[in-house]
């Protein structure tokens, strides 16, 4: 039996019922290749100021580390997942989407991609720029996003379709400069307390 | 009709696919680099369609009159052949990079854009056993016109680096086939 096969028949004996969901999110974490990315769940109607600055109290290491224990406890290793062809990750992810339409097709997960990488589609605020959300958090995420948007212009980044080593390690040493102010919990902290006093 | 999964090896004058012995007549543009991953559809030693690979391995398309892909049961994975030169040299590449300043990155582009051809183009192609690759890409450096300075620090970066991770060594080129019938198919041994 191959890796992909095996992993699939984990999740398929596992994860049929609503109380599994979790692990079924860190799953699609994996597959997404955002082990270590904040995200939330939103269900219909609920508050999301609440959600993000719950968002806000957690750094990376929390993600990574909730993400993987929930692998484990249905035994898939992390290393298995992170070494896996597209190919195949997109077999398991499209197993995984259904999954979690079947258990739950009213909640919505966000991830807030560009907490770790400046380069990524900023999902979390065009679901805010949809949605109902305090002034002040809005203008956070405004500020970030429009901070990510000059970064990608004063080093020329582009969507080449190859990227070379030399623009890869480019990208990384500035994921790396990103994730030390904008992936740490201070700057949300602060900047909200911030913006609060301004306004009061 | 063959689909063949590859590398490019480009120098100035000619470029081709490695394994695939058919005239590649297609602008540099989308032919960036030596090492850049390529689908390759051939029929009687002719290109029909040419895809370029991205990053997330998604397809591009950027030769051919139609969408053969969608005719073909298996793909001929000739990249398996030299993957692990390929991550080794990858792996080399990035950790000598991570020396450079954000500066350096743009100041000397071209220079190391043209360092990283000739290595991929002088070892991903020849039968070598992955741990003499730390030390030929040494004389590459050794031999190369980049300043004296980032050649100390990218010889520095080469001596304390160990090793990986035999699976990361071993990782399969990302290639996203949703929508196609199509599988691939991994090949040894070299085509003649």
């Amino acid at each position: 039996m191959n890796v992909t096969q095996d992993i699939a028949n984990k999740i398929l004996s596992s994860c049929l019922d609503y109380s599994k969901l979790d692990i079924l999110f860190s799953l699609k974490a994996f597959l997404l290749n955002k082990s270590n990315c904040p995200f939330f769940v939103h269900k219909n109607g609920e508050n999301i100021d609440s959600l993000i600055v719950t968002l806000h109290s957690r750094d990376l290491n929390f993600y990574k580390a909730f993400n993987e224990k929930n692998l484990r406890k249905i035994k898939i290793s992390p290393n298995s997942i992170l070494c896996m062809p597209k190919n195949r990750c997109m077999v398991l992810l499209n197993l995984v989407d259904e999954l979690i339409n079947n258990l739950s097709a009213d909640e919505i997960l966000i991830f807030d991609n560009l907490r770790i990488n400046p380069f990524l589609e900023d999902s979390l605020f065009n679901f805010l720029k949809q949605n109902d959300v305090s002034e002040e958090i809005y203008n956070l995420y405004l500020r970030r996003n429009s901070i990510s948007k000059d970064l990608n212009k004063f080093f020329l980044i582009e969507n080449k379709v190859h990227e070379s080593c030399l623009d890869k390690a480019l990208k990384i040493k500035l994921i790396d400069y990103w994730k030390n102010s904008y992936g740490l919990i201070n700057f949300y902290n602060e900047n909200l307390l911030i913006e609060n006093l301004i306004l009061k | 009709m063959k689909a063949y999964l590859t590398f490019l090896r480009k120098n100035e004058l000619e470029h081709h696919a490695l394994g695939v012995d058919i005239k590649i007549n297609v602008p540099d543009l989308y032919l960036r680099i030596s090492g850049q991953p390529l689908l390759i559809i051939s029929k009687d030693n002719s290109l029909l369609a040419l895809y370029l690979i991205s990053e997330d391995g998604d397809l591009n398309q950027v030769y051919g009159i139609e969408d053969y892909l969608f005719n073909i049961e298996f793909i001929h994975d000739l990249s398996s052949i030299n993957i692990k030169k390929f991550n080794t040299i990858k792996y080399f590449l990035l950790s000598m990079y991570s020396s450079l300043s954000l500066s350096e990155f743009s100041f000397y582009q071209k220079e190391l854009l043209s360092f990283e051809n000739i290595i991929f183009y002088n070892l991903l192609h020849v039968e070598l056993d992955v741990n003499k690759i730390k030390s030929m890409i040494m004389k590459i450096i050794n031999k190369s016109d980049i300043e004296q300075s980032i050649q100390q620090r990218f010889l520095e970066k080469l001596k304390r680096n160990n090793f990986i991770n035999r699976k990361i060594l071993r990782k399969k080129l990302d290639i996203n086939l949703s929508g196609y019938n199509c599988k691939i198919k991994a090949i040894e041994e070299k085509i003649s």
